[in-house]
């Protein structure tokens, strides 16, 4: 078969297909940003302009009532603050108790750790849903239904953080440890000194993974959190729901609309670190 | 050389030390909850403790007589096979786009990923208003454009569908930055030598991007599919498991049956239920993208 190669052609051929590519993506990203300036559109309007027969996307009167009545009639501002101390409080003592363990399996080994590592691995196949009926009896056993730990301590239990943090402190080379050793570290030296400061993009991004996990948490929150003072943001927002139903969808976006600032405003900051540690958690390095 | 025993002893100790935080809570918060639900599994018991009574198999005997467990379970299987075909070619497709390097591709990415960083709940109430059937935005475009409207929370299988949009809008920009990331693993030579060989654009993706691709693609399904079979949040906000129970998936059932109705020993038997479905869907993702290497 005989082909005839034009370059010019070719490179014009490819600059159609890109340019057709650029503008669907466009139109798609434009798509996917609707959702979202419609909640930040219908937070702003008053009564009258939300239930229209037609739709402006500017308010023609803009109005900050619908944030009024949302603190003024929820907690929503105790919500927040409850989201903050839960997720908080995970990262923080998730990271040392993951990082701790994750030093002991990549570090100081020793006949049975392996298997221990294993076994402590098998069990994030096992759904939350399975742990769930029997924490949540432990729960009112030990009294802790309804509080700040009895939301976090379970999920300091999941194994993945270990098995993340492990495979990166693995990579630290032995040479190094055994020379701090010989200069008189302890192990506990070994991870503070050595470990902690080497893996830092790889503790970055665990932190980061459960600051998503934690922050959007929902069915451990809905059954453990039953008073409204208690609720986090997720639970308080469903919440509303309930209570003020269909009739005023400007309440809801508002409340939707302050639930999300404080987030958005995160993500526009450390867009790239948020991004490099999906990827890292996918178990992509680099 | 093999070391002192005195300093092997220390070694287990420090291990054990720097372990015990962890194991603790591991012992306390997952191990016992997991054999505590499989005893649970064969007991008829209630949510106050003050029922506690083996009745062997009947929780199991029961549910596969139960036509709602059968509902729910269909629902959620349903809900998988729908959102899979349809979100993670559109990530891959917008991953292989994305890739080809515009001037752009950091602000887009961060736009179609933009929908992960808000709340289940948040999302779930913005498109509740986007479906509302008198003044939603979507019947409003559609009647502009002289489309038929639709009640699109309440018809049985149109509600799961609604959910499913919903789901690859909040959620297909994060598998597309899976995707992206493991693109950009993927060796420049070996296009080079695709190009050399006289291989078209489509050639070049089933010949080296899919294969090279796999790690990240694997990661993507198996997550993916876990998640689906373990929704519960965004339709339970949304539609409440109705229509007529048409949009109830596993994990309400089981959250109904423990927290509502009091039957913590069926629950448990459901929630076993669940977790050998997921695990045998696991397993057959890695056997299938295991095989064709």
């Amino acid at each position: 078969m005989k082909r005839q190669i034009n370059p010019g052609n070719m490179r014009l051929k490819e600059k159609t297909v890109k340019s057709a590519l650029l503008v669907f993506l466009l139109i798609l990203a434009f798509i996917w940003i609707l959702p979202i300036a419609w909640m930040v559109s219908t937070a702003l309007k008053p009564e009258n302009e939300i239930f229209t027969e037609e739709i402006h996307w500017m308010p023609r009167e803009y109005t900050v009532e619908n944030f009024i009545q949302t603190f003024r009639k929820t907690k929503i501002l105790i919500w927040f603050l409850n989201s903050v101390i839960v997720t908080g409080t995970e990262i923080f003592f998730g990271l040392l108790t993951w990082s701790l363990a994750a030093f002991a399996f990549a570090k100081i080994k020793h006949r049975g750790s392996h298997l221990l590592f294993i076994i402590i691995l098998s069990t994030m196949m096992i759904p939350e849903q399975v742990t769930i009926i029997p924490l949540y009896l432990l729960m009112s056993k030990l009294s802790w239904v309804n509080t700040y730990h009895g939301v976090v301590l379970p999920s300091l239990a999941n194994a993945f953080g270990i098995f993340l943090l492990k495979q990166f402190f693995e990579s630290v080379p032995n040479d190094l440890v055994d020379s701090a050793k010989i200069d008189g570290c302890g192990w506990f030296g070994v991870y503070r000194l050595i470990i902690l400061p080497v893996s830092k993009p790889a503790i970055a991004a665990l932190g980061i993974f459960t600051l998503f996990r934690s922050w959007n948490n929902f069915l451990w929150p809905i059954i453990m959190l039953q008073t409204s003072e208690m609720m986090t943001l997720p639970i308080g927002l469903k919440n509303i729901q309930s209570t003020y139903a269909t009739e005023s969808y400007g309440v809801l976006m508002a409340a939707s609309l302050i639930a999300s600032i404080p987030v958005l405003i995160f993500y526009f900051f450390f867009q790239r670190q948020i991004i490099r540690g999906i990827s890292l958690t996918s178990g992509i390095k680099g | 050389m093999a070391k002192p025993a005195a300093s092997k002893n220390k070694n287990v100790y420090f291990s054990l030390l720097f372990l015990s935080p962890f194991l603790i809570l591991f012992l306390l918060f997952k191990l016992y909850p997991m054999i505590a639900g499989f005893v649970l599994s064969f007991t008829k018991s209630n949510i106050f403790g003050t029922e506690f009574k083996f009745v062997e198999f009947s929780n199991y005997f029961k549910l596969f007589q139960d036509t709602t467990f059968w509902k729910a379970m269909r629902n959620t299987v349903l809900y998988t096979l729908l959102t899979t075909p349809l979100m993670i070619p559109l990530a891959l497709f917008l991953a292989v786009a994305l890739n080809r390097g515009f001037r752009f591709l950091k602000a887009l990415r961060s736009v179609f990923f933009l929908p992960k960083i808000l709340s289940v709940s948040v999302i779930s109430l913005i498109w509740l208003w986007i479906y509302q059937p008198d003044w939603g935005l979507l019947n409003y475009y559609l009647k502009m454009f002289h489309l038929p409207i639709q009640n699109w929370l309440q018809k049985p299988f149109m509600a799961l569908f609604s959910i499913v949009i919903m789901d690859i809008w909040w959620t297909a920009g994060y598998q597309l930055i899976i995707l992206l990331a493991g693109l950009g693993q993927i060796p420049k030579e070996l296009y080079e030598v695709a190009d050399i060989e006289g291989a078209n654009a489509w050639q070049k993706f089933i010949y080296v991007t899919l294969p090279c691709l796999k790690p990240s693609l694997l990661f993507v399904f198996v997550t993916h599919i876990i998640g689906c079979l373990q929704i519960f949040g965004m339709i339970y906000i949304v539609t409440g498991g109705g229509p007529y129970g048409s949009t109830r998936v596993m994990v309400q059932y089981i959250y109904e049956n423990a927290f509502i109705y009091n039957k913590m020993g069926y629950a448990s038997a459901l929630a076993y239920i669940l977790m050998v479905v997921i695990l045998v869907f696991t397993l057959i993702q890695f056997k299938f993208l295991r095989e064709k290497e």
